[in-house]
């Protein structure tokens, strides 16, 4: 009889039958080996889990992860084969459209929903429909190895983040926390209004502020005193929290170093070639991060109003019911995470600036949009180069603008304390309305950019 | 089998479009999911040809080019393996359209390029037309105002050979719109706008209409005889009535 393998045997033993996840990691790989940023690193594993072949053993071990995860110990990265199909499949999806502005998903909160209920609802027949797109004899003939390369560098900004937690000397780390649909939401005020100013306080001096909620980053305000006493109800577990959240942001700065040291690689050899890696590199983050935050939404809005959401000024009214709405919308920004599209934003702009003088230009020489004629584009090398950069500035200030509702939860909900304070005090709770704004709003702001 | 597979996706997609037609596009987009995943399931080649075609229009018309592409992408190929060249140009049609509403302007003008030619080839001069109206929008988009203009007379005279009311309307409101553009002659403008009114107002949507209106209004201060309420009244009885 054989004997029942291990978990870590059956992890190893597990390989993927999919030919583009194998091709994908096998250039995350290569980039990794390659890199001049991972040169000391003496031994590594990559492994990929599938929830849909894994033992319940292996669902309930260390190794199990629900997107990408770091065990230094065993020098080990484990990533989810779902994540990745799911994230493969949104980058498919928005790829049908070749300009940001064209593409349908930026219409409304509702389409963004459809595009997370229609991949959730049938992952792997939404896969092959999309996947088909590129094999047929009209297909633009470098269009499957563009989205697989694009596909690559997005696991390669995944797994940067897991080589961070080994390089950075913490035990354990995983590239991010999701709202969990079988999960009750959170009920603790303390937890989550100290989680929320820790939010806060990474959002305000990136420019996340929100204006007349300024006493919520100042920590020597009212607000900021009501929430330090919840704190110190448990400051042992606070303090290791937030020794977490610190070594989340020490990974993505190491993420950020692997990035860059790629592209600066690839420039080497063909700069052209650095520019569209770039463009695809902004392309996948993008919808990674915009695609998880609206699942994250979804799986939110249903366990706080019992039905669906299909756009944020449901989520308004939804928000509006009570003061502990607030509390619950601590689960939208993971355990000790840094949020998903302030992680994003943080990166694009590091990766951006390394790799262009965009940033660094006069305010008056530069713009966010190609006015060039899409034909011109198509035909010429030059303009095409031009209009990466702008897709790719389109898609990092859409995202900055995409913030506000996470913004605006994190404040109201590290304020909430102190709210409840003057609720009593006054006697009766005062009505507070925080508008989100839609999809297509942050659009026609984009639009206005220059 | 099919038979009853052709019937959940009239199921499907009566939800699709009874979530789209109250706004409820995420709903909507679910529905016109499964008919898909559906109709991608019937046996029969020709039976799943029609009823991808069929999807990929209702997908284009509910605002869903996302979906409206793989399915007329299908349905091409389809075309094309079962020799169906007039349906082959439709479907090429509902791929460019999809691609336009992506604002995929290169691709979109391709195929309706593409479609063109087999229409002309087989004197499907209707059909000719709407390829033709479609390549002058994107033309004009571009910002080629005189060869849009161009294109769209092309497209009145294959409507002359096969007229097709929709296609009419479409073309002349385009070319109302061009013309006002790049400043055309007013009388070949007023023409336009004339026999547009006079022939299709009946059947021109409201939106249409506005459109029409508007431009009219422009144009006619433009004329040498925009003074004469009776010259206005006899051009255009519906707007000056």
């Amino acid at each position: 009889m054989n004997p029942t393998p291990s978990v870590r045997e059956e992890l190893q033993a597990y390989e993927t039958s999919d030919v583009v996840i194998a091709s994908v990691l096998e250039e995350t790989w290569r980039a990794i080996v390659e890199s001049r940023e991972t040169a000391t690193l003496d031994e590594l594993h990559l492994c990929l889990v599938n929830p849909a072949v894994a033992s319940p053993a292996l669902k309930e071990s260390k190794y199990f992860t629900q997107s990408c995860q770091a065990l230094r110990d065993e020098k080990l990265i484990v990533i989810n084969e779902q994540f990745l199909l799911e994230i493969e499949a949104a980058i498919r999806s928005f790829a049908q459209s070749e300009s940001l502005l064209g593409c349908p998903y930026i219409k409304s909160d509702a389409k963004m929903f459809g595009l997370v209920h229609t991949i959730k609802s049938n992952l792997s027949r939404q896969l092959r429909r999309l996947r088909r797109q590129t094999q047929r004899s009209t297909a633009e003939p470098d269009a499957e190895q563009h989205l697989r390369h694009e596909l690559a560098l997005v696991t390669l900004f995944f797994m940067g983040h897991e080589l961070g937690h080994f390089f950075s000397g913490h035990p354990r780390g995983q590239f991010a926390a999701f709202v969990d649909p079988d999960a009750a939401l959170e009920q603790q005020i303390e937890d989550a209004v100290v989680k929320l100013c820790r939010h806060v306080d990474e959002f305000a001096p990136t420019q996340f502020d929100l204006p007349g909620f300024e006493q919520a980053a100042d920590e020597s305000s009212n607000v900021r005193r009501v929430a330090e006493e919840y704190r110190e109800l448990d400051e042992r577990r606070f303090g290791m929290q937030e020794a977490f959240f610190a070594n989340e942001a020490q990974a993505d700065e190491w993420a950020n170093r692997i990035i860059i040291a790629h592209l600066e690689a690839v420039a080497k050899d063909d700069l052209i070639e650095a520019e569209r890696s770039l463009y695809l590199l902004t392309r996948g983050v993008f919808v990674a991060a915009l695609y998880t935050w609206y699942r994250d939404l979804d799986v939110f809005g249903r366990k706080l109003t019992g039905g669906s959401i299909s756009d944020v000024s449901e989520l308004t009214l939804a928000m509006a019911q009570g003061r502990e709405q607030y509390i619950h919308a601590a689960a939208l920004f993971g355990e000790h995470h840094r949020f998903t599209l302030l992680r994003a934003v943080l990166a694009l702009e590091t990766i951006m600036r390394a790799q262009t003088i965009w940033f660094d230009s006069p305010q008056s020489e530069r713009s966010i949009h190609c006015e060039h004629d899409a034909r011109a584009i198509a035909t010429d090398l030059t303009l095409r180069r031009e209009w990466w950069l702008s897709e790719s500035l389109q898609r990092y200030f859409l995202l900055c603008i995409s913030m506000d509702t996470a913004v605006k939860i994190a404040n109201v909900g590290c304020a909430t304390g102190w709210i409840l304070n003057a609720d009593n005090t006054r006697g009766s709770p005062q009505m507070l309305l925080m508008n989100f704004e839609a999809i297509d709003k942050a659009v026609n702001h984009l639009r206005r950019m220059q | 089998m099919d038979e009853t597979i052709v019937k959940k996706i009239k199921t499907e997609a009566d939800k699709g479009i009874e979530a789209g037609n109250m706004r409820q596009t995420d709903r909507a987009s679910l529905h016109f999911n499964n008919a898909l995943n559906l109709a991608e399931d019937l046996e029969d080649e020709r039976t799943r040809r029609d009823e991808i075609s069929l999807l990929a229009t209702l997908f284009e018309m509910y605002d869903f080019p996302d979906l409206a592409l793989p399915a007329a992408e299908e349905a091409v190929e389809l075309d094309r393996s079962l020799g169906l060249d007039s349906l082959l140009g439709q479907d090429l049609l509902t791929v460019g359209n999809a691609h336009s509403m992506m604002e995929n302007t290169v691709k979109a003008e391709a195929l309706f390029q593409e479609a063109l030619e087999i229409f002309l080839k087989r004197d499907e001069w209707a059909n000719a037309a709407s390829a033709s109206t479609n390549i002058a929008g994107i033309v004009a988009n571009g910002g080629d105002i005189p060869r849009a203009i161009e294109i769209l007379k092309t497209s009145l005279e294959y409507l002359v050979r096969e007229p097709f009311d929709d296609t009419e309307i479409n073309t002349r409101l385009t070319l109302l719109q061009a013309m006002e553009l790049e400043g055309h002659d007013i009388e070949h403008t007023i023409e336009n706008a004339r026999l547009l009114c006079s022939r299709f107002w009946d059947k021109m949507t409201d939106m249409h209409r506005n459109v029409a209106r508007e431009f009219v209004a422009r144009a006619v201060e433009r004329h040498p005889s925009s003074n004469s309420a009776a010259w206005k009244v006899e051009t255009f009885p519906m707007l000056y009535r």
